[in-house]
């Protein structure tokens, strides 16, 4: 896949990554964009932007240990990688571009 | 400690591509979070529908072709009980079954019209259809089967206002909006690979 933007979705799933540090994983992630980003979210559904975001090498993953509270399975946590982050900064660049000058979006309509 | 929906579960880890990883932090969400059993089931509905999304998305040809068939093998396997009786033999004249066939013309005799007779034919046809859609898409993922249900729908919803009056009301919900989409997924179903074993998980 050579798109070279990302969706809302895949944005706030890279900031929550990049909030949370080194405890990314599927539950803080989600928990992180309902928090935050004001949003539902359903876990399969950040796996699969995940899925496409690593794909895209943005970001990257590695197993942690089981524990009993979630069955015995292990987590999965998730990194930025430097692409990663440039294309958030990019995209945040790109934005903020957009949004200057407009009034509207400050209530001065 | 509280346990989730057991078949809930049981489908998403048999019929679904999510790996362990996904289960544990729907598991650990769930306790933690004091979720409902509601929002578990809603929880694997959408790894469902997130699958099927994808499995089609990658091959939308194949994956057309194949609920065409299964729609085709539906069409086919409903009206081939109407040719079948077309071609009875001529003893059977005597028996009155084909005598009333052609006194109704086309129509079935209210014998097999009547539920459950034909029903049962009928979920056995979309159950086929079902194995059908499954294994002429490439993968022969459960998500296919569940892709196919809503196609299955769509066509009966058709066919309800067709029938609308005809038959009773209680009979065409039954057949067309539960027992023969029930019956094309557990077709389905049974034609596809579990993820489990995909995965070299124990069941």
């Amino acid at each position: 896949m050579s798109r070279s933007t990302l969706t809302d979705f895949e944005l706030m799933i890279l900031l929550a990554i990049l909030r949370l540090g080194d405890d990314a994983y599927g539950v803080p992630i989600a928990d992180e964009i309902e928090r935050t980003g004001r949003r539902t979210v359903a876990i399969a559904a950040v796996y699969v932007a995940l899925e496409r975001l690593a794909a895209r090498g943005l970001v990257t993953s590695s197993l942690g240990d089981p524990t009993p509270e979630r069955g015995g399975r292990a987590k999965k946590f998730f990194r930025v990688t430097g692409k990663g982050a440039r294309l958030v900064r990019d995209t945040y660049a790109a934005l903020n571009a957009m949004w200057r000058g407009l009034s509207v979006v400050k209530g001065h309509a | 400690m509280r346990e989730p929906p057991r078949v809930a579960t049981w489908i998403l880890k048999y019929w679904t591509s999510v790996d362990e990883c996904v289960a544990g932090d729907l598991l650990e969400r769930y306790h933690r979070g004091g979720r409902s059993s509601l929002w578990y089931w809603r929880q694997v509905f959408s790894a469902i529908a997130h699958d099927a999304i994808r499995d089609l998305g990658a091959r939308p040809v194949r994956g057309a072709l194949a609920i065409g068939i299964g729609l085709v093998v539906v069409w086919w396997g409903a009206n081939s009980i109407l040719f079948w009786l077309l071609n009875l033999p001529e003893w059977l004249f005597a028996t009155g079954l084909t005598k009333e066939l052609y006194a109704r013309g086309l129509t079935l005799p209210q014998s097999l019209r009547d539920f459950p007779g034909l029903s049962a034919w009928k979920a056995l046809v979309y159950a086929v259809s079902g194995w059908v859609v499954v294994r002429t898409a490439s993968t022969a993922r459960a998500s296919i089967a569940f892709a196919y249900v809503p196609f299955v729908l769509g066509a009966n919803a058709i066919a309800f206002v067709q029938y609308f009056g005809h038959y009773p009301i209680a009979q065409l919900t039954i057949d067309l909006l539960i027992l023969y989409p029930l019956a094309a997924l557990v077709g389905g179903l049974a034609a596809a690979r579990k993820f489990a074993s995909i995965r070299g998980v124990e069941s």
